[in-house]
């Protein structure tokens, strides 16, 4: 789409304007010049036939209808019309007595064809029309009634005056008859030819010239400095406030491109005080942000802490049950294995006719579950029994090569160590962490059932020795994942739910940790961090 | 002896017969009559003057018709040379001028010229009676009808009745009356002269002016007065005919009387013209009874010295 610029319409619509204004004006001049040649002939029309109707040889000449005796009249009549205007003239004595008629040889139409003017009798005073002609020749139609002079105007007073009414006849003036004249305007249309291409065209032309240079001038006067004020509005616009528009002008334009300047620093100033408003929020935010991480770790540990707490209670809850159903299911249990025990060496020296072979099996089976309820009650009692770590300086990597000896693994099971070597040594209860490494050895080999790989490493993190104990077995289930650590919670069929929970305590009471990664279907990575100095275990 | 004193006698009377008839040519006046056109108006001063001159003795030798025609003036002013009258009557302003410009030794008396003092007909051997009327007795005729009023409007050319105006202001002025002026110079300001006077006014005054009263201004000047109920009063009893409430004017007859009575009087004088124009010796008031019934006035004319008209 084209573009039109305001110089363009400026200069278009202004010389639209002057162009009007200029026809306007050429057409009011043409119109009026022609108007007062118009009345000019109209007034010598009536002057010419003023003078012939007062001419006393026409009225004589009327008087004994001598067509003759016009020529003297008619003669001083065309000698009386300068501007050679005069086209026609006719006499009539009736409307239907024409006594003359003539015309200038060089009008084209016919005497005839010129219209006689109608009831000669009804008229008073002289009157006037224009008609065109067949062929096209306009004239200019003047007629004057001829009246017998009876005598002076003070007597044609007095007459009226002192009334007339006994001599009426008197009292009308005699009508001798008309003269006609016509004028043709010939002369006045070639005058406005000439008019029209020696003035109004030339005019015309001149005002619309110079109205559009005028308006050419005034449209670059104006558009201008707008121009200018359009290319610093787009400089400001894409950023760049420190523009200023170079006006100095004292008219409107000068007075916008003032304001524009003001308006561009008032801008400047709010954008540098929102910047600065701006800076201050990022800080805050950025201090919020802070808060909230800390907030967040805060309540993590919160979180952990109640965690801890909760589990910490359960275990007690869970340790004096234990302890107490321990204490009371092993004499039985003892009891039971013994007789058992006793059973099985009786059947076994002496055949009895109703004991089959599936006896003695469920005699094994009743001593495996009691060896297996024993373990239990082991566990159980071992699980209340943790007691506090009588800490030794160890080396950790001695540690846990030591429980990985008495752990079996499985040929499937690919054992990888990465133990980082000069590791410091630290204040442990080394039983304890053997415990806590072989559950957790155990635990990942039971989850490798189809074999893989398992890999122990050890190393110092921060101010923590970390061992990481990874498996590429079945992985947790994410919701369970929290829960491993919970006492009695096992995802395994046989079982007890005792293992980590012991781990657990046995890694609080070394201010360490225990955590737990895992992916159900790719495996779990468990971590152990012990401090590397605990003020519990004084120093190596 | 008788045949003698027959021819004694025959003698004697014949002497005296011719002594008689010397007596009698001596002391009989001529005069001739000269009229502008044939207007009945002119015709009855003549019949005024044919009937006082055979009272008084003076024998009218003619009477000539200009026919409104100054051509034919040269041709009767060399008759009236050539009978030679004692004195020439010249009725209309035409037969008035025409005689000032050729006759100054015969005295002429005019009569029947209206605003005479426009054409200065004021030669030794010229005398004449007015046409126009002492505004006095104008006022008086009118005042005798209306009773007394305020204001009198005229409209006026003052190229042709200035002067009548001029001598009519003062007089008015000093009777306690006001006359509204409004000049004109064309026929054509009569209608807005009408227009700005008629609310000012209590009477219109219609002066022979031929610029302010033609054929087609007075229709107007009637009507408007007749709507304005302003009583129209004039100076020639026609324009009462023709609807105009009042006017005072002298009879045409009378003038002829006046003008046969005056002729002794003038040719006693050394120079006719020291007797100065007269003013004419008997007025009438002429009266429109249907205009007055319009305007709703009580007809109630006490001027005892004034012939009264009442038309229609």
């Amino acid at each position: 789409m084209i573009k039109i610029g305001i110089r363009f319409k400026f200069i278009f619509f202004t010389s639209l304007l002057i162009a009007t204004i200029g026809l306007a004006s050429s057409w009011f001049f043409s119109t009026q010049t022609r108007s007062q040649l118009e009345e000019e002939l109209k007034k010598r029309g009536y002057s010419l036939i003023a003078q012939l109707a007062q001419d006393g040889e026409v009225k004589d000449s009327m008087t004994v209808a001598q067509k003759a005796f016009f020529e003297e009249p008619i003669t001083r009549l065309r000698n009386l019309d300068i501007e050679r205007e005069l086209a026609y003239w006719r006499v009539l004595l009736t409307q239907d007595n024409i006594l003359l008629e003539e015309k200038e040889k060089w009008i084209k139409t016919e005497i005839d064809k010129i219209p006689v003017h109608k009831n000669i009798e009804g008229i008073t005073t002289p009157v006037f029309n224009v008609f065109t002609t067949d062929n096209g020749e306009q004239f200019y139609n003047f007629v004057v009634p001829i009246h017998e002079k009876r005598t002076i105007a003070e007597e044609e007073f007095a007459a009226h005056f002192f009334g007339l009414e006994e001599d009426s006849d008197q009292n009308e003036e005699k009508l001798l008859g008309i003269i006609q004249i016509g004028l043709t305007p010939e002369r006045i249309n070639k005058k406005m030819q000439v008019i029209l291409w020696t003035r109004s065209i030339p005019l015309g032309f001149i005002i619309v010239l110079v109205g559009i240079c005028v308006s050419y001038f005034i449209a670059s006067g104006v558009v201008k400095p707008v121009k200018l004020l359009v290319k610093i509005t787009d400089k400001v616009a894409s950023g760049d406030l420190s523009q200023k528009v170079e006006i100095n002008s004292k008219d409107e334009i000068g007075l916008l491109a003032s304001q524009f300047n003001q308006m561009t620093k008032n801008l400047k100033q709010l954008i540098d005080e929102k910047e600065g408003v701006m800076d201050e929020l990022k800080n805050v935010n950025r201090e919020l942000s802070l808060i909230n991480n800390e907030l967040v770790q805060k309540n993590e540990q919160l979180n952990e802490a109640q965690e801890q707490l909760v589990r910490t209670e359960k275990l007690a809850a869970v340790g004096t049950l234990a302890s107490g159903v321990s204490h009371e299911l092993r004499n039985p249990l003892s009891a039971i294995k013994n007789a058992v025990f006793l059973l099985k060496r009786k059947l076994s020296r002496k055949a009895m006719p109703d004991i089959d072979g599936k006896t003695i099996q469920f005699l094994d089976i009743m001593d495996n579950e009691i060896d297996r309820c024993s373990k239990i009650i082991n566990d159980l009692l071992g699980f209340t029994r943790v007691s506090k770590p009588t800490r030794f300086s160890s080396d950790i990597n001695v540690v846990v090569n030591e429980a990985l000896s008495r752990v079996v693994i499985a040929k499937n099971i690919k054992l990888t160590k990465i133990l980082q070597p000069n590791l410091p040594m630290i204040m442990i209860d080394a039983n304890q962490i053997d415990q806590v490494l072989i559950n957790l050895v155990e635990n990942a080999c039971q989850a490798m059932v189809d074999g893989g790989e398992l890999k122990i490493s050890s190393r110092v993190s921060e101010s923590f020795m970390e061992i990481e104990i990874s498996d590429s077995g079945c992985g947790i289930p994410e919701k369970e994942v929290k829960k491993i650590f919970d006492p009695l919670f096992t995802t395994k069929p046989r079982g007890t739910g005792i293992g980590l929970a012991v781990c657990h305590g046995i890694m609080q009471k070394h201010n360490g940790a225990i955590k737990v990664k895992s992916q159900e279907g790719i495996g779990t990575k468990m971590f152990i961090r012990l401090p590397l100095e605990d003020k519990d275990a004084g120093s190596v | 002896m008788i045949n003698k004193n027959r021819k004694y006698t025959v003698f004697i009377i014949a002497l005296c017969t011719f002594l008689l008839s010397a007596w009698c040519a001596h002391a009989e006046e001529t005069a001739i009559v000269i009229k502008s056109q044939d207007l009945s108006a002119y015709n009855q001063v003549v019949k005024g003057f044919q009937d006082e001159c055979l009272k008084n003795n003076i024998t009218i030798k003619s009477i000539y018709d200009l026919d409104g025609k100054m051509k034919l003036g040269q041709k009767i002013v060399r008759k009236i040379k050539n009978e030679k009258p004692d004195i020439v009557l010249a009725i209309g302003v035409l037969a008035a001028t025409v005689l000032k410009e050729e006759i100054d030794e015969i005295p002429i008396m005019f009569c029947m010229v209206i605003n005479h003092a426009r054409f200065q007909l004021t030669e030794p051997n010229i005398t004449g009676i007015s046409t126009e009327i002492a505004i006095e007795d104008q006022l008086k005729g009118f005042q005798s009808i209306l009773g007394s009023f305020k204001n009198l409007g005229v409209i006026y050319d003052p190229s042709k009745t200035g002067n009548i105006v001029a001598i009519a202001e003062n007089k008015i002025r000093n009777v306690g009356m006001n006359l509204v002026k409004y000049e004109i110079s064309s026929s054509k300001e009569v209608s807005a002269a009408m227009e700005k006077l008629i609310d000012k006014i209590d009477a219109l005054w219609l002066l022979p002016d031929s610029t302010v009263v033609t054929k087609q201004s007075f229709g107007l000047i009637k009507t408007t007065t007749l709507e304005n109920r302003i009583p129209l009063l004039c100076t020639s009893d026609v324009f009462v005919k023709a609807g105009a409430l009042a006017s005072v004017s002298s009879a045409h007859k009378d003038v002829g009387i006046q003008a046969a009575r005056l002729v002794g009087k003038i040719l006693k004088l050394p120079t006719p013209g020291s007797l100065g124009i007269v003013y004419p010796d008997h007025l009438e008031l002429s009266v429109n009874t249907d205009t007055a019934k319009i305007l709703g006035l009580e007809l109630k004319v006490v001027q005892e010295d004034l012939k009264i008209n009442f038309y229609p």
